[in-house]
C-alpha cells in the first residue's frame, strides 16, 4: 500500500533546477533511502515534503491525500516528522524539554486552560511525560534526560533529534543523514534503531544517507539522484551496480 | 549539592521542585505580605513601583525572553493600559473590571502589531513595534477627548466595593495581588505545552514548525498575552503616577524595559524581577550621581538613555544570561566545588546562524 | 507644469537620501545578516565629525568631507571589531538589542561632546540653481549628484576590486568564502567601515536640508523602515523604488494641499 507518493516534482531556484521531474512512492512500513552526490537535491526533496520550499511543479500525496500545499505544521499533524541535516534542536532546553516539545501535536488544550493548569492539563502533562519516557527508554537516553542540549556531544544530539521526532508518534519519518558525523559503531547503532523503529513502532522511514553500508543494511529500496534527476531506483544492490550511479559518483570514463 | 530522588512525574511538573523552593518562596511571600509593617510609606511606594515594573518586564519577557522576538516599543502597551484604565474608571466602571478590560484592550492593540509582523522574521517585529510606539505616543497627544492631550489627565483613586483607596498600604496590596496572580499564571503557562512552544520558536523556527507548532499563531498569542500583562501593569502604574501625560511613556521607557529583562536574565521569570530591582537601583544611582558629575555630563538629557544603552551593550556581550544567569553559575560553582567545569556554561562557538534556508 | 518639475526634483533628491542611508543598512544586512539599528546614529556622528572639521579646523569643506569619510570608515571598522564581532552567531535578537543600544550610546555621547542644540553646517551647496523660471536649491542638486557618484563608485568597487568581490562572496556563502582564503572577519569589518562611510556622506549631504543635531539619527531609522524590502539589492531597482516613493509623497502632499 502506498504511503507517500511524489509525482513529477520539480523545484527551481532562479535558473537552477534543483529537482527535475522526480517521482517515487514509498509503501507503508518500508525503509526507503535516497542517495546521491552532494548537491544532487536530496535535502530539497525533504524540504518540499515538509513545505519549506514550494515546488514549481508536481504533487505530493500522503495516504492518497494531496499535501503539496499543506503548511509545515499541518504536516506534523498528519503524521510526518523529520530530522535535519545540521541538527536543529532547542539549544537552551533540556533533553526532556525537547522531547516534550516533540509532543506538541498531541496537545489539545486551549491556552486559557493552560494558564489555569487545571487537572486535565496536569493529567495530560503526565501522559506526555510517560510517552516521552518510553522514547527515552527506546533510544537509551535516560542518562542525558536532564542535560542541556548545548552541553551534549554530537552523537547524542543526533539521537535526541531522532527521539524528538519519534515523540510525535509519526507514521512517516524523514531522516536527513542520520549517520553523518558518526563513527562506525554509532552508525551501526543507527542501523539497529531504524530496524526497531520500523518493526516495533511500525513507522515508515524515508532516509537520506551517504553511508552505503547503512543504506544497504536497512533499506528495502533505494533511489539515486544526481543533479536533480532520478538516475536509478531499486534494491540497494541494483542501484549500486547501476552504470549511471557509478558514473555520477566517479565521473564517466 | 542537593540530590533529588524522583519518584513521580508530578515532581517535575510542580511549580516548587523541592522543599527548598517551598521554604524560600513562602518566606518571600510572607515578607511581601508583611512589608507594610517593616518599612515606611516612602519605601512601600518604592516597592509598589518595583512590582509594577517587574510586571511590565514579565510581559516583555514573554515576547522577547521566551519567544525570542524583540519588541522595542513595549512602553506603548503600558500607555494603552494606563489610559484605558483611567478612561474606564473615570466613566464609573468598577475598578477590577476596568483593570481587566484595560489589559484586554492593550492585548487587542498588541494584535494590531503582532498579526502583520508574525508573517515575517523577528526583525520586522522590532521595526514595527518601534514605529507603533511612536504612533501610540502621537495618539496620546492628539486624541484629546480620551487622553487629555499634552495637558494629561488625573487618575481617580482606585475604589474597591465602593470604598476609595488613598493609602499606600492598600494600594500596595492591590499591586501585590496583581503581580502575584499574574506571575502564577505565567509560571503555569510556562510549564504547559504553550510555554514549550514559545521556547521552541525562539530556538529554531523551522524545527518547531516541523513538529507541528504553528509559528505564526504562537507568536501572535504570545504577543497578545505579553501586551495584556504589560497593559495590566500600565493600569496599576496609572494609580502610582496619579497623573498621566504623554511624556511618561516615551521610547526611553521601552528601552528601560528592555534593559530590565536583559540585565535580569532573558528567558527566566526571575530575570524580570531581578531586572526591575536593579534598574530601579540604577535610576536612583544616576539621580544621586548627577549632583557629583561635571555639568557637561551630569546635566545631559541624554545621560540616562546613554547609560542604559551602554549597560545593555555590556550585558549582551559579556553576560547575555543576565544577573540571574550569573547567579546560577555561581551557585553551580559552589555546589560542585571543587569539580566545577569551566565549560559548563560556555557559549558555543557558532559562526553565522543563518535564517536563510540553504 | 513648473511646479510638477520642481516637486519632482525635490522628490528625487529626498529619495536619493533615503537610498543612500538604506544602502548602508542593506550592505550590512546582505553581508552579515545583521540589521544595524545604529546606522542612523552612525550617520549623525559622521555629520558631526564633518561639522567639527569644517568649523574648528577651518579646513576646506571638501578636504574636511574627505577626512570625515575616512574617520567614519575607521569608526565603522572599530564598531565591528569591538562590539559586533563578539556576538556573531548569537540569536538575531541579541544583535537587534546590541545595535539599538549602541545607537543610544552614540546619541548620548554626541550630545555630551557637541551639545543638544541643532547647528548649521557651512557647505558650498548654497544658493539656487535657476533654469528659466525653474528654481532648485543647490543642496538638492548636490544630493542627487552625490548619490549618483557614490552609486557609481560602489558599483565599480563591487564589480572590479578584490575587496568588493570578497564582500560579495562572503555574503553569499560565508563558509565557502572562508575556504577560498577570503579573510571573512576582516571583510565584515570592512563592510561596516564602508557602510559607515556611506552614511557619513548621506549625513553631510543631508546637513543643509535639515540641521545638524543629535536627533538626526531618527531620520536614519526612517530609512531603515524604507528598506524593509531587502530585494532592492540591485542599485538601479532600489533607486527606482525609492525615487518613485519619495516623488509620490512630496507630490501628493503638495497637490492635496
Amino acid at each position: 500500500m502506498t504511503h507517500l507518493q511524489v509525482k513529477n516534482l520539480s523545484v527551481n531556484f532562479g535558473g537552477l533546477k534543483a529537482l527535475d521531474d522526480v517521482s517515487f512512492s514509498v509503501a507503508k512500513n518500508e525503509v526507503f533511502s535516497i542517495v546521491g552526490p552532494n548537491g544532487a537535491g536530496k535535502s530539497t526533496i525533504f524540504n518540499v515534503i515538509s513545505s519549506f520550499y514550494k515546488p514549481s511543479q508536481g504533487q505530493i500525496f500522503f495516504d492518497a491525500q494531496d499535501i503539496t500545499a499543506t503548511k509545515p505544521d499541518e504536516k506534523a499533524k498528519l503524521g510526518i516528522t523529520r530530522t535535519f541535516q545540521n541538527i536543529e534542536l532547542f539549544e537552551h532546553s533540556s533533553v526532556l524539554q525537547n522531547l516534550l516539545i516533540g509532543r506538541s501535536i498531541h496537545n489539545r488544550h486551549p491556552v486559557y486552560r493552560q494558564f489555569i493548569f487545571d487537572k486535565t492539563v496536569r493529567n495530560s502533562e503526565i501522559a506526555h511525560r510517560e510517552a516521552a519516557e518510553k522514547v527515552i527508554d527506546f533510544l537509551e537516553l535516560a542518562h542525558y534526560r536532564d542535560h542541556l542540549i548545548a552541553n551534549l556531544p554530537y552523537g547524542v544530539r543526533k539521537k535526541v533529534e531522532l527521539a524528538r521526532a519519534l515523540c510525535a508518534e509519526p507514521s512517516l519519518l524523514l531522516l536527513d543523514e542520520p549517520a553523518s558525523g558518526l563513527n562506525p559503531e554509532e552508525t551501526e547503532e543507527v542501523g539497529h534503531w531504524i530496524e526497531d523503529i520500523r518493526h516495533d513502532l511500525g513507522i515508515t522511514v524515508v532516509m537520506i544517507e551517504h553511508d552505503m553500508s547503512l543504506v544497504t543494511e536497512v533499506s528495502d529500496r533505494v533511489l539515486a539522484l544526481s543533479e536533480g534527476k532520478v538516475i536509478a531506483q531499486g534494491s540497494a544492490e541494483e542501484v549500486q551496480n547501476n552504470a549511471n550511479v557509478v558514473s555520477a559518483y566517479l565521473g564517466s570514463a | 549539592m542537593r540530590v533529588i530522588f524522583k519518584t513521580s512525574y508530578l515532581q517535575d511538573i510542580r511549580l516548587a521542585k523541592h522543599g527548598g523552593h517551598v521554604f524560600w518562596y513562602t518566606l518571600l511571600l510572607v515578607t511581601a505580605i508583611a512589608a507594610p509593617l517593616l518599612v515606611d510609606t516612602y519605601w512601600l511606594n518604592e516597592v509598589s513601583r518595583f512590582l509594577i515594573f517587574a510586571l511590565a518586564g514579565l510581559g516583555l519577557m514573554i515576547v522577547t525572553g521566551y519567544t525570542g522576538q524583540v519588541s522595542l516599543g513595549h512602553a506603548a502597551f503600558l500607555a494603552v493600559g494606563a489610559y484605558a484604565h483611567t478612561y474606564f474608571i473615570s466613566h464609573e466602571m468598577p475598578f477590577v473590571i476596568s483593570l481587566l478590560l484595560a489589559a484586554f484592550t492593550s492585548g487587542c492593540v498588541g494584535l494590531v502589531v503582532a498579526v502583520p509582523a508574525s508573517r515575517m522574521t523577528g526583525l520586522y517585529l522590532a521595526i514595527a513595534s518601534l514605529a507603533f510606539a511612536i504612533i501610540i505616543e502621537d495618539m496620546t497627544i492628539h486624541w484629546e477627548s480620551v487622553t487629555g492631550g499634552n495637558r494629561g489627565m488625573p487618575v481617580p483613586p482606585p475604589s474597591l466595593f465602593g470604598y476609595e483607596i488613598y493609602s499606600a498600604v492598600e494600594f500596595y496590596y492591590i499591586v501585590l495581588a496583581g503581580v502575584f496572580l499574574s506571575t502564577i499564571l505565567v509560571l503555569n503557562l510556562l510549564r504547559a505545552p504553550f510555554g514549550r512552544a514559545m521556547l521552541a520558536i525562539r530556538d529554531s523556527e523551522i524545527s518547531a514548525s516541523s513538529l507541528g507548532i504553528s509559528v505564526a499563531r504562537t507568536k501572535i498569542t504570545a504577543f497578545f498575552i505579553s501586551a495584556c500583562i504589560t497593559g495590566l501593569a500600565g493600569g496599576l502604574m496609572a494609580h502610582y503616577v496619579q497623573y498621566l501625560s504623554p511624556e511618561i511613556f516615551g521610547i526611553l521607557l521601552s528601552i528601560q524595559l528592555l534593559l530590565m529583562i536583559v540585565v535580569g536574565g532573558l528567558g527566566t521569570v526571575h530575570g524580570a524581577f531581578f531586572g526591575a530591582f536593579l534598574v530601579g537601583l540604577l535610576e536612583s544611582l544616576i539621580s544621586i550621581s548627577k549632583d557629583y558629575l561635571p555639568g557637561a555630563i551630569g546635566n545631559q538629557p541624554g545621560l540616562e538613555p546613554g547609560l542604559f544603552g551602554l549597560i545593555l551593550v555590556l550585558f549582551i556581550i559579556f553576560e547575555p544570561e543576565g544577573v540571574y544567569g550569573r547567579w546560577l553559575k555561581l551557585r553551580n560553582f559552589f555546589e560542585n566545588f571543587p569539580f566545577y567545569r569551566r565549560n559548563t556554561f560556555k557559549r558555543q562557538k557558532t559562526y553565522l546562524r543563518t535564517d536563510r534556508l540553504k | 507644469m513648473l511646479e510638477i518639475a520642481q516637486l519632482a526634483i525635490i522628490g528625487i533628491s529626498q529619495g536619493c537620501i533615503y537610498g543612500l542611508i538604506a544602502m548602508g543598512f542593506v550592505m550590512i544586512y546582505k553581508a552579515t545578516e545583521m540589521v544595524n539599528f545604529a546606522q542612523g546614529d552612525i550617520m549623525m556622528v559622521g555629520t558631526f565629525v564633518a561639522l567639527t572639521l569644517t568649523t574648528m579646523a577651518g579646513a576646506n569643506f571638501f578636504i574636511a568631507f574627505l577626512c570625515a569619510i575616512l574617520i567614519m570608515t575607521v569608526f565603522g571598522f572599530l564598531v565591528d571589531r569591538v562590539f559586533i564581532r563578539k556576538i556573531i552567531g548569537q540569536p538575531q535578537f541579541s544583535i537587534v538589542i546590541l545595535t539599538i543600544s549602541l545607537g543610544f550610546v552614540f546619541r548620548s555621547g554626541a550630545g555630551m561632546i557637541w551639545g543638544q542644540s541643532p547647528r548649521t553646517m557651512e557647505t558650498p551647496f548654497t544658493g539656487n540653481f535657476v533654469l528659466g523660471s525653474l528654481v532648485i536649491g543647490n543642496e538638492r542638486i548636490a544630493i542627487v549628484v552625490g548619490t549618483i557618484l557614490v552609486s557609481a563608485l560602489l558599483w565599480t568597487f563591487f564589480k572590479y576590486s578584490r575587496w568588493g568581490l570578497a564582500m560579495q562572496a562572503a555574503s553569499q556563502n560565508q563558509l565557502a568564502a572562508f575556504y577560498s582564503a577570503i579573510p571573512v572577519k576582516s571583510v565584515y569589518s570592512m563592510v561596516w567601515g564602508l557602510a559607515a562611510a556611506i552614511s557619513c556622506i548621506a549625513g553631510v549631504l543631508l546637513a543643509p536640508v535639515t540641521l545638524v543635531s543629535t536627533l538626526n539619527g531618527f531620520f536614519g531609522n526612517q530609512g531603515l523602515c524604507r528598506c524593509c524590502d531587502w530585494r532592492f539589492w540591485v542599485f538601479a531597482r532600489r533607486f527606482a523604488g525609492r525615487v518613485d516613493y519619495r516623488f509620490g509623497r512630496a507630490f501628493c502632499g503638495r497637490l492635496l494641499a
